[in-house]
């Protein structure tokens, strides 16, 4: 009984390398091609410009933070029969079970939008400058602010709760006083190496976030999904090997 | 487990120990942070041959032990040595110079705690070496090798 459970959390924990080696690869290939396009951004830079720590912006504000999520994964039934077991085993536990999900962009803090201004704007002196271009924009701009530019793999389903890095696009949202008319600055990271950015520096930005949003998240929760297989396996072995000494004392004491 | 699962919903950051490369990139992707003054601190360590191991070490405990927004705690497999390591590695046997490379890595290799979770990524001048990886050394414990 005890060899069974043990069989199929190490059965579990082979699919669990498996996906992690793959992702490793997958990671590598994403980081390969990323240093690829900065090394070609910098030599085709003019003389002494180097794309690297001089240009970045003091004042930074994460774009892409992480949530972290509890809830298992809604794939247990998609999966074998023993292996939901063993999930939901592990589960009972009370272990964390952190899981892989990529959340769309519809789904972006949309109350973290609507906070003070004061509170909220990582400028703030860069805010009375806004303010007055806002006022200039509200002239022309309609009413709904303008939904932030959506890209493939923003688009993906979701896949289920975890690890994942969600994007904060309403950083520089400003709310009016009416409320009606809000006003967007981009937050990108390009912008610090000016406006036009060389065309290999952009793709290095998309692998870049491929990695960030897809791949390192899933590592990550594979990464503490695994150390809970682990202790599992640890506890069984010694539960097995509890009563296997008991069974041999058992036999022992009757003769 | 409900008020610990209210500290980990707290961790919305990636921090960054690596290369100027490494670091440029990652933060190309948005993950940059600076927390507001006085004490603003950086969610990034760019590392050279400069960088002292204490000052690499002292990022590590920062992002691990100190501040409690980070979640995922990125480090290059292979961090610069200072030059008088460089120096010393050279003239020494190759399991000798592995040893002084890993300096930091015992750090990670006895890292135990759930958040941040710390996951090792290559860098630009060394592949990714899944013999250091600290994940796949706790496969081959488990399998007893």
């Amino acid at each position: 009984m005890d060899q069974d459970y043990i069989d199929g959390l190490l059965e579990r924990y082979l699919h669990l390398l498996h996906d992690y080696t793959s992702l490793r690869e997958e990671l590598n290939a994403l980081q390969t091609g990323m240093y690829q396009n900065i090394a070609r951004a910098n030599f085709a830079a003019e003389r002494g410009v180097r794309f690297g720590r001089d240009y970045y912006d003091d004042r930074m504000q994460a774009s892409r933070r992480l949530t972290i999520n509890f809830e298992s994964r809604g794939q247990d039934e998609a999966q074998g029969p023993s292996e939901s077991q063993t999930r939901k085993n592990l589960s009972a536990l009370g272990s964390i079970i952190t899981t892989i999900a990529c959340v769309p962009a519809s789904t972006v803090e949309d109350s973290k939008a609507n906070v003070d201004v004061e509170a909220s704007h990582p400028y703030p002196e860069a805010e009375a400058a806004e303010q007055g271009a806002s006022k200039s924009t509200d002239k022309l701009a309609p009413n709904a602010p303008t939904p932030p530019p959506q890209t493939d793999m923003d688009a993906q389903p979701g896949r289920g709760a975890g690890i994942t890095v969600e994007r904060r696009i309403n950083d520089f949202t400003l709310v009016a006083k009416k409320g009606t008319t809000t006003s967007q600055k981009s937050n990108d990271p390009l912008r610090w190496f000016g406006l036009l950015t060389p065309m290999p520096l952009r793709e290095a930005q998309t692998q870049s976030i491929r990695a960030i949003e897809h791949v390192i998240p899933r590592l990550a929760s594979l990464n503490s999904e695994m150390a809970v297989v682990e202790i599992e396996v640890r506890r069984a072995r010694k539960r097995r090997a509890k009563s296997e000494a008991l069974a041999r004392r058992l036999p022992q004491q009757s003769s | 487990m409900a008020a610990s699962q209210g500290d980990y919903k707290d961790r919305q950051f990636l921090a960054v120990i690596g290369d100027e490369d490494s670091v440029t990139g990652l933060l190309l992707a948005g993950i940059g942070h600076v927390t507001s003054p006085p004490d603003s601190q950086k969610n990034f360590l760019v590392v050279d041959s400069k960088t002292e191991t204490s000052a690499i070490e002292a990022a590590f405990e920062s992002f691990t032990t100190q501040r409690k927004d980070i979640g995922i705690v990125l480090i290059n497999q292979h961090v610069g040595l200072p030059p008088l390591l460089y120096f010393t590695a050279s003239i020494l046997p190759r399991n000798t110079w592995l040893q002084i490379a890993d300096k930091i890595r015992y750090r990670i290799d006895t890292y135990t705690a759930a958040f941040p979770t710390i996951l090792e990524i290559p860098s630009k001048e060394h592949p990714y070496d899944p013999e250091k990886d600290s994940v796949l050394r706790r496969v081959r414990r488990l399998f007893g090798e």
